[in-house]
């Protein structure tokens, strides 16, 4: 869970999935994804002012909570 | 797409408010072209409203919208006149959005149904299970999220926004309803008391309920303050008019 979403979501919106990487660490409890994407596709995830990323945000914080677990998304 | 209305108010700032209100959209969601910027004259002598057509870019869905009102993302949607689908394509995406949203919330974890409600625009789509609590958030927040990733998701290979609508447990029509409740008891209490009464920051679709709840009263009157996400409605006791 949690992290298929975060490969469903952003595989869904790049045009460049062969470049996308998911990266996942624990740290204090709580699990750190890290989203790599191609630097073409970069608009594709974080979106104008940042909606897209804000909103698989809240998506993953969602999931987060009802696994009873915390995470947190960073993108580069 | 249609032309619009047009608004006005003392600056171009009021204009947008007025117009806000009127879609129940954010400004981010409207195109907006001032047609005049209005002057303040000279110590009040031919001062001019400043007036601006508005337009929402892609139509308002029913229900709780907030920031993730669909329409912003040009980058994404190319503009272009809705067009209404027919039938079958109607139904053909409203399948595939049903699907989408399946995978959507199987990936977070839930366990829950996802059904088809109307293929009339809005397509609308239910789900029901137990604990989504937490997937509708405070004030539908979340709920606003998955609604704006599915349309994204679905708007991938598509020309137009799709504007689907996500309903939980009637999430959508109880908010209304409890939006309505709330805005009698509070006419009740302004009017009782004499004084303003100042809600909490609300989006402009909920704040756009509040306004029509109460329009047709002869004793209270409402109005928005403050800007963008922290915009409130206010329930004053009607003026008499000055003349």
């Amino acid at each position: 869970m949690t992290r298929e979403l975060i490969e469903y979501v952003a595989r869904s919106l790049v045009d460049h999935p062969e470049e996308m990487t998911l990266t996942e660490i624990e740290e204090d409890g709580m699990t750190v994804y890290q989203l790599h994407v191609s630097p073409r596709d970069m608009g594709k995830v974080i979106g104008r002012r940042g909606r897209v990323a804000r909103a698989i945000r809240t998506l993953l914080k969602v999931s987060a909570i009802q696994q009873q677990k915390r995470a947190v998304l960073e993108i580069d | 797409m249609d032309d619009g209305a047009e608004f006005s108010g003392k600056t171009v700032d009021e204009a947008v408010a007025a117009a806000e209100e009127h879609f129940g959209v954010e400004k981010d969601a409207m195109t907006v072209e001032v047609l005049s910027q209005g002057s303040r004259g000279v110590f009040g002598l031919g001062a001019e409203n400043a007036r601006i057509r508005a337009r929402v870019d892609h139509a308002p869905v029913a229900g709780a919208e907030d920031q993730f009102v669909a329409g912003e993302d040009e980058d994404i949607i190319e503009r272009e006149i809705p067009e209404e689908p027919s039938p079958r394509e109607a139904a053909a995406l409203a399948e595939e959005a049903r699907q989408v949203l399946s995978e959507l919330l199987t990936s977070m974890g839930f366990n829950a149904d996802v059904s088809i409600r109307g293929t009339e625009t809005p397509i609308m789509l239910a789900i029901t299970g137990s604990n989504l609590g937490v997937l509708i958030g405070r004030r539908g927040d979340n709920l606003a999220a998955l609604q704006f990733m599915l349309n994204l998701l679905l708007s991938k290979n598509r020309r137009q926004w799709p504007r689907i609508v996500i309903d939980i447990e009637n999430y959508r029509a109880r908010r209304e309803d409890s939006l309505r409740t709330l805005a009698d008891r509070l006419a009740y209490r302004v009017r009782r008391n004499g004084r303003p009464f100042t809600l909490e920051a609300m989006p402009a679709s909920d704040r756009r309920v509040i306004h029509l709840a109460l329009r047709d009263r002869p004793d209270v009157e409402t109005y928005s303050i403050g800007e963008g996400p922290a915009r409130r409605v206010v329930i004053a006791p009607k003026q008499r008019v000055q003349t």
